[in-house]
């Protein structure tokens, strides 16, 4: 069974971006919607290597979710990927142990770059 | 709205999407220049016949004697109207971050001129950068008016003036900007044109199936 990556963003278009970058990697790509969806996701037992995550959703908006999620899973990356580059929010999200902050749209080398550093089992991408 | 101009679902959430990386930027060229962090709220778009616009952006605003705006109008393939509306008397405390001093007499009195000047320039900022980057992601360089400032009350016979303007009809774009630490809440609005909306729907398209 392959590698799971957990993709969260509200927007179908920017999921398909990412699914677009990381279609050759042979990793299965789960998706949710919000952030809700991610944590009932990782809490019916979904074990990705690595979470890619916006920040501007509605409902649960990332930061929440990325505090729950590094709450019930302090092992797993969390990569942010975001059109909010301001500097306390990049400072906030980092306080909370994000692993690395993407600007959008992003670009392939940076999440694949996230992805061979910070994914959990240590595999090349 | 053009009869036949729609958008489907997926054609909306990437312009929704290309606003708020649009959105993003803007708070991050307003933080550079400023010592100012803005919570960045997940923008709307809304189809609309060119004859409500103006009955849409009022019905966002609670007061209109109480708000001034920021207008101006941006030229390319992606063509409009922007303005930024704000509280008038709250938009004091953003020209406050540039080292004028808050006093009584001062807070009871209308903006001056250097005021307004600061309150332009905070807009020209947001709506540049805005504008900029939405137009870099639809591969299109955009051209600018001078931004306006326009005082109260900020209502539909306005709005509808200077919507005619410039032609505009078709899309909104309204996001909310809400500056956190002076707390203050703003709205920006983008409205585009007829043309413009064709040429949208068309680079959406283009970048929808770039991603497929």
């Amino acid at each position: 069974m392959s590698a799971k990556i957990l993709i969260v963003d509200d927007s179908i278009v920017a999921r398909m971006s990412l699914k677009s970058i990381l279609k050759d990697t042979e990793l299965a790509i789960v998706e949710a919607s919000s952030g809700e969806a991610a944590l009932e996701l990782l809490a019916g037992g979904l074990n990705p290597v690595i979470v890619f995550l916006d920040l501007t959703m509605a409902g649960m908006g990332g930061i929440e979710a990325l505090r729950a999620i590094k709450a019930s899973h302090p092992g797993l990356s969390v990569v942010i990927v975001t059109a909010d580059i301001q500097t306390r929010t990049i400072e906030s999200v980092t306080a909370l142990g994000c692993a690395a902050v993407v600007r959008k749209p992003p670009a392939k080398v940076e999440i694949l770059n996230a992805l061979a550093r910070f994914r959990s089992d240590g595999r090349p991408a | 709205m053009s009869d036949s101009i729609t958008f489907s679902s997926l054609e909306l959430d990437a312009l929704q999407e290309t606003m708020n990386i649009g959105f993003g930027q803007a708070a991050a060229a307003l933080s550079e220049v400023i010592d100012l962090h803005v919570v960045l709220h997940v923008p709307k778009i809304t189809q609309i016949d060119s004859a409500n616009i103006a009955d849409f952006v009022q019905g966002e605003i609670d007061d209109p004697a109480a708000y001034s705006m920021v207008e101006q109008f941006f030229f390319g393939r992606f063509s409009g109207t922007s303005f930024l509306v704000l509280p008038e008397k709250e938009s004091r405390k953003l020209v406050e971050l540039f080292q004028i001093e808050a006093t009584p007499e001062r807070d009871a009195q209308p903006l001056d001129s250097l005021e307004k000047e600061i309150v332009i320039e905070i807009g020209n900022i947001i709506i540049g950068a805005c504008v900029g980057k939405v137009a870099e992601i639809l591969r299109d360089i955009v051209s600018y008016e001078p931004p306006r400032y326009i005082t109260g009350p900020i209502d539909r016979d306005l709005i509808h003036r200077h919507l005619q303007a410039n032609s505009s009809l078709a899309l909104v774009f309204k996001t909310l900007f809400h500056f956190e630490r002076q707390d203050v809440v703003g709205l920006l609005f983008l409205v585009t044109g007829e043309d413009s909306t064709i040429w949208l729907k068309r680079a959406v398209d283009e970048m929808i199936q770039s991603l497929s």
